[in-house]
């Protein structure tokens, strides 16, 4: 082992150290990169991003006026037009009724011994009422049993009956029809 | 310079520039960002209308497209519910169906009901045509008289009818029955 010279060691165990600014010194780099970093990260916000998302914004203004120009107006009108027939023919053809259908019913259940004067028709609710006149009291109740029977009918109401002076029955029935009897043209 | 002197003159500038960060960050910084974020959710927000509008637009021009095509079935339509009141093709697709039908006209009274309130968007609204008239012929006559009248290519719908029969006619050696419809019929028109 190497001997060290007595002097030596003692005046190294009295050294005193050089006072060190090291520390602050980094701090104070640290704190400068710190600022100027953050003057950075603002002018890239400020002058990069920002104004990317102003040109995006003028970009999709543009874009969207452009849009607008792809439809023509001639075009749109006509378009518009045309969806409200359809939407308005179908609102019509909804609520459209065939009465003729009446003419046929009648013709199908309607005994030969029997005879109508007047008929009158209501839209609203498919109601009909018949004026007539049977050959006989029997005839008007066989007449009454067919229609008693029919599917087409909800109801058949014999309001009025009269013997005339040549021994018919005039009669009056009140017909209401089903639901879907007028919503298609009878065959 | 002393150490020490350098030592605390190191420690304050380095602590005017941290406060100068904190100034820039908070003053500068942070109010730009949250300006920013307002910006790009306004853009998000705009970027999604714009990608429907343009999706609605593709599809509005393949509609035209469709319709453009579709000539017959646009015409059919325009028949049976024109544009306008149109009181004269009305008046001539009445007359056409009582010359074909053999029937004899009485009386005619039409009358334009102004459209009523539509409750659809963009839809143009639904007028209607009041007619009230009388026919008078055979009955099978005004039976299909009144069959073709429903089944007109303008839409013609019966509201009221009363059929009754008014007399017999002296045709040659044979008397014919004669029967008299009156009717309230409502044909359609859209609003131009």
């Amino acid at each position: 082992m190497e001997q060290r010279d007595p002097q030596t060691v003692l005046a190294d165990q009295f050294v005193v150290d050089a006072p060190s600014v090291g520390l602050p010194w980094k701090l104070m780099v640290f704190s400068i990169i710190l600022f100027i970093f953050s003057l950075f990260i603002f002018a890239g916000i400020k002058f990069g991003y920002a104004s990317y998302l102003s040109q995006q914004q003028d970009k999709l203004k543009a874009d969207t006026v452009a849009l607008a120009k792809k439809i023509n107006p001639d075009d749109q009108a006509k378009y518009v037009n045309f969806y409200s027939q359809t939407l308005n023919l179908r609102k019509v053809l909804d609520r459209h009724q065939f009465s003729g259908n009446l003419f046929k019913f009648l013709e199908e259940k309607t005994a030969t011994n029997v005879y109508y004067t007047n008929a009158s028709y209501t839209g609203e609710g498919g109601k009909v009422t018949l004026q007539g006149v049977a050959a006989t009291s029997e005839a008007l109740v066989q007449q009454l049993s067919v229609f008693d029977s029919s599917p087409e009918l909800k109801s058949a109401v014999l309001s009025q009956m009269r013997f005339t002076e040549a021994g018919m029955v005039s009669f009056s029935i009140d017909f209401e029809f089903r639901d879907n009897f007028f919503e298609s043209p009878a065959l | 310079m002393r150490a020490s002197s350098k030592r605390v003159m190191s420690i304050g500038i380095a602590a005017l520039f941290l406060l100068g960060a904190f100034i820039v960050y908070g003053t500068l910084i942070r109010p730009l960002y949250v300006e920013i974020e307002k910006t790009r959710a306004t853009l998000n927000a705009a970027q999604t209308i714009f990608d429907d509008q343009k999706n609605a637009t593709e599809q509005v021009n393949k509609a035209f497209l469709d319709m453009k095509n579709s000539t017959k079935v646009r015409e059919v339509i325009s028949q049976a519910l024109p544009v306008g009141p149109n009181m004269t093709q009305a008046l001539h697709q009445i007359e056409s169906v009582i010359r074909s039908n053999r029937v004899s006209i009485d009386a005619l009274t039409i009358k334009a009901i102004p459209p009523e309130v539509n409750k659809q968007i963009l839809a143009k609204r639904l007028g209607k045509l009041d007619i009230n008239f009388s026919v008078s012929g055979q009955y099978e006559s005004i039976r299909d008289f009144l069959r073709a009248l429903e089944s007109n290519v303008r839409v013609t719908n019966v509201t009221n009818f009363e059929f009754s029969s008014m007399s017999k006619a002296d045709r040659g050696s044979s008397s014919v029955s004669l029967y008299t419809l009156q009717l309230v019929a409502q044909m359609y028109y859209q609003e131009d």
